[in-house]
């Protein structure tokens, strides 16, 4: 006979709800599956059977078919094992069908009849909760991701067996529903203080600037001058995200596998540090299945390239739709895959290859057409997409020994203050960052009085500035007024401004 | 247009036939502002991979040299010759660059928009026709013309084998003065430069003291920097930059307790000013007291 279930695959990082038939007929005995499913689930059916047997059910001895609808989306994931085992079960009778039909299901099978845990549970109950399916069974390791979802009873339940029991009333489970408050109480403190860098007291106030207006900035300067442990730092002084931020940024973390399976909730935000090995689709995402890549896993967060002229040009190439779009776009068989790419970029650079050139305690080994090569990687078009350029000196011993003053507490509070205002300035347009603002925006919100306009007219000619430079000076001063509370961007917002302007390398 | 001259021509330049250039060119090849040699000269050299106190050296005396109407002339290398030249050319100066290759083409590739500037409101000289690539022996030969160009040779940086001492020695035979800038006895950059300093009183030669002291060789004061005028705290900046000479924005808000912020934003109008340079994180003074 037919039966019916639900479940759900995963499409790029968004759930999609399908449902499974299962027919079971007269014919010589065999196991058809359809519904553009690809390996990994045709590999199914040789995991249900011994799976089922080993739980002390008999495997029909018919012509079985099964249809994962609609039929025009590719299936993928072993999380079907599940829906496809209960729906030979339903076929055949064991199980009363009117109660499966409230439930979808998820799982990988192993052959003794156990459940494994599966990537991707937060999507695909999101997508059946939309579907109207109120009670979901999960691998016991995946209940406390899939209760992240509103208004689900979720079920974990660890063997095939005991799923039956529970279907026909024989086992009795409390079911797991939404309760945010455990993630509550670790809030973001991770450990790390600005308060822990010495001696960048310039740097600091720099990182504030660009967190507060999202600009992107390049650190450069020698090894050892703290530009990483700056940067670590920076996620702890953004504002909290809100709820549809962490469950989105949750999703993509979901469907790659990378949440943490005690505490399956991404309530930090994320600081993401690639190698510089990384390929283009390590970057922004790739592959006949699309995944996300770092891009997408640094959505609202910080995504932090240490020593960027070593990155492949391709790599940075990559970065460059994003950081205008705030979107990464795969194009797949026809169809489009859009990941979320909101994030603030950091970026670091030694002046050379050895990392020494320019500074006074080290002598550099780099020959003139080495530093030459690697400064010309520094100044591709990723480049004009960074607002921002500071570079940090090599520190005495005193230095380092210097109690630091600016601590991370100061910093959110100033980088929170500056974010209201600008929630307030762009609340009808489509943006919420300084760094986003265009032309006219720029006339209409960062206006300069006379004198600063003739301070910006002098620094042009004076300190050899490009055009394109002029817009982010004036982005950055609206952000630093922003800091300063005031409505209009005075002189000395201009020339902070200015300091922190692209450099010709020497 | 590139022109041709011949020697003996009408336009070839009347300083290559100073009998102090033993080995004039033949032929070269001139784009440009003519009337630039005809102006008072000075030739700026040193390394091309240079610290970041060569780089500030250069720029200032390229923005001196503008403000006293001094040409500038040089080898359009990467370092000190080119930051020589974009100073002086942005600050309203004029430029001349020699080159080893012709005319047409560019390097290094990164200067190709300063080479287009100083085609068009400078002046390009090579002996090399169009086309003619530049070869490891292009560069010594071109420095010969620098020095015969011009009336004093500067020498801001020089490692111990730069080619920027061919360019001293070239300037001594040629009878041009010779003035050498000097540097930490620690620093690799101004090891070739610091070993002309015994050569000092035995000829044309003379250190660089001051950026405004290689002026009083053209008989011209570069119009001098007000300190009256500077704010308060725009001076104890200026102080504490003066004091070291070089020093991190980071160091001068610990001495002058000012914010980094506040530090940076009068930093970036003393740059403005004139009265600092920067590079490489660090501040330095453009002019001693």
């Amino acid at each position: 006979m037919l039966s019916k279930l639900n479940t759900a695959v995963v499409q790029g990082i968004q759930g999609q709800a399908v449902t499974l038939e299962t027919d079971i007929a007269f014919g010589l005995p065999s196991v058809t599956i359809v519904g553009l499913a690809d390996k990994s689930v045709r590999e199914a059916r040789d995991r249900i059977r011994p799976a089922l047997i080993n739980s002390g059910y008999s495997f029909p001895a018919y012509r079985i078919t099964m249809n994962i609808s609609p039929a025009d989306v590719t299936k993928h994931g072993s999380h079907l094992d599940l829906p496809m085992a209960i729906g030979i079960l339903l076929s055949c009778e064991e199980l009363e069908p009117s109660v499966s039909a409230r439930f979808a299901f998820f799982g990988e099978l192993s052959l003794d009849g156990s459940l494994k845990p599966v990537t991707g549970i937060l999507p695909m109950v999101r997508a059946v909760r939309q579907k109207g399916i109120r009670r979901v069974i999960v691998p016991m390791e995946n209940a406390q991701e899939a209760s992240l979802v509103d208004g689900v009873e979720v079920y974990g339940i660890s063997c095939i067996r005991r799923i039956v029991d529970f279907l026909q009333g024989e086992l009795c489970l409390k079911p797991l529903t939404r309760d945010l408050s455990r993630y509550e109480e670790t809030r973001e403190d991770d450990g790390m203080d600005f308060l822990d860098v010495r001696g960048q007291e310039a740097a600091k106030r720099a990182l504030t600037v660009a967190v507060a207006g999202g600009h992107g900035i390049l650190m450069t300067g020698s090894p050892a001058t703290g530009k990483t442990m700056l940067a670590e730092r920076v996620p702890g002084i953004l504002p909290p995200m809100d709820l549809e931020e962490k469950l989105g940024l949750t999703e993509i973390y979901s469907i790659c596998g990378m949440l943490d399976r005690r505490r399956p909730f991404m309530h930090c935000r994320p600081f993401r540090r690639p190698h510089s090995s990384l390929s283009r689709a390590g970057m922004i995402g790739g592959g006949a299945e699309p995944r996300p890549g770092e891009v997408p896993f640094a959505d609202h967060g910080v995504l932090f390239l240490d020593e960027m002229p070593e990155f492949p040009t391709a790599t940075l190439e990559s970065l460059r739709l994003p950081l205008e779009e705030r979107t990464v776009r795969l194009i797949r068989r026809g169809r489009t895959f859009e990941f979320p790419a909101d994030f603030l970029l950091i970026a670091a650079a030694n002046p050379c290859p050895c990392g020494y050139y320019g500074d006074p305690d080290h002598e550099c080994k780099c020959s003139a057409a080495d530093i030459r090569r690697y400064q010309k990687r520094l100044s591709g078009p990723l480049l004009s997409r960074i607002d921002m350029q500071i570079h940090l000196p090599s520190l005495t011993y005193d230095q380092v020994m210097e109690e630091g003053r600016l601590d991370s507490r100061a910093m959110r509070e100033m980088v929170a203050r500056a974010r209201d205002a600008q929630t307030k300035r762009f609340r009808s347009t489509g943006i919420r960052l300084n760094c986003r603002m265009d032309g006219k925006m720029l006339r209409k919100w960062a206006r300069l009085d006379s004198d600063s306009e003739l301070i910006l007219r002098d620094a042009y000619e004076k300190l050899n500035m490009d055009p394109r430079m002029l817009d982010k000076t004036v982005k950055v001063a609206r952000t630093i007024a922003d800091i300063d509370g005031s409505g209009k961007i005075r002189m000395d917002h201009l020339t902070e401004a200015l300091a922190y302007r692209r450099k010709e390398s020497i | 247009m590139i022109k041709e001259y011949k020697k003996g021509e009408a336009g070839y330049p009347e300083q290559f036939l100073d009998p102090a250039l033993s080995d004039p060119p033949d032929k070269v090849y001139l784009e440009g502002n003519l009337d630039l040699l005809n102006t008072p000269i000075l030739a700026v050299v040193g390394s091309r991979k240079c610290s970041p106190y060569g780089g500030a050296i250069s720029r200032e005396i390229g923005e001196q040299a503008a403000n006293a109407g001094i040409t500038v002339v040089s080898g359009l290398a990467a370092g000190i010759d080119s930051s020589a030249q974009r100073a002086c050319l942005h600050h309203g100066g004029n430029v001349i660059a020699v080159l080893g290759n012709g005319l047409d083409l560019c390097y290094p590739a990164e200067n190709r928009r300063l080479m287009e500037e100083i085609r068009e409101q400078g002046l390009l000289i090579s002996e090399y026709p169009p086309a003619f690539p530049a070869r490891k022996w292009t560069f010594p030969a071109r420095n010969r013309l620098i020095t015969a160009l011009s009336s004093v040779v500067t020498i801001v940086e020089a490692s111990f084998h730069s080619g920027a001492l061919k360019t001293a020695e070239f300037a001594i035979d040629q009878g041009r003065t010779l003035l050498v800038v000097p540097g930490n006895i620690t620093s690799r950059c101004s090891v070739g430069t610091n070993r002309l300093l015994p050569y000092i009183g035995g000829g044309d030669v003379y250190p660089v003291c001051s950026v405004s002291d290689i002026f009083q060789f053209f008989d011209r004061r570069p119009t001098q920097k007000n300190r009256a005028k500077l704010g308060g705290d725009e001076k104890k900046i200026l102080d504490a930059v003066t004091a070291s000479g070089e020093i991190m924005v980071e160091r001068i808000s610990a001495v002058t307790g000012f914010s980094p912020q506040y530090v940076n934003s009068l930093v970036t109008i003393l740059e403005m000013k004139g009265f600092v340079n920067t590079g490489m994180g660090r501040v330095f003074a453009a002019e001693t007291e």
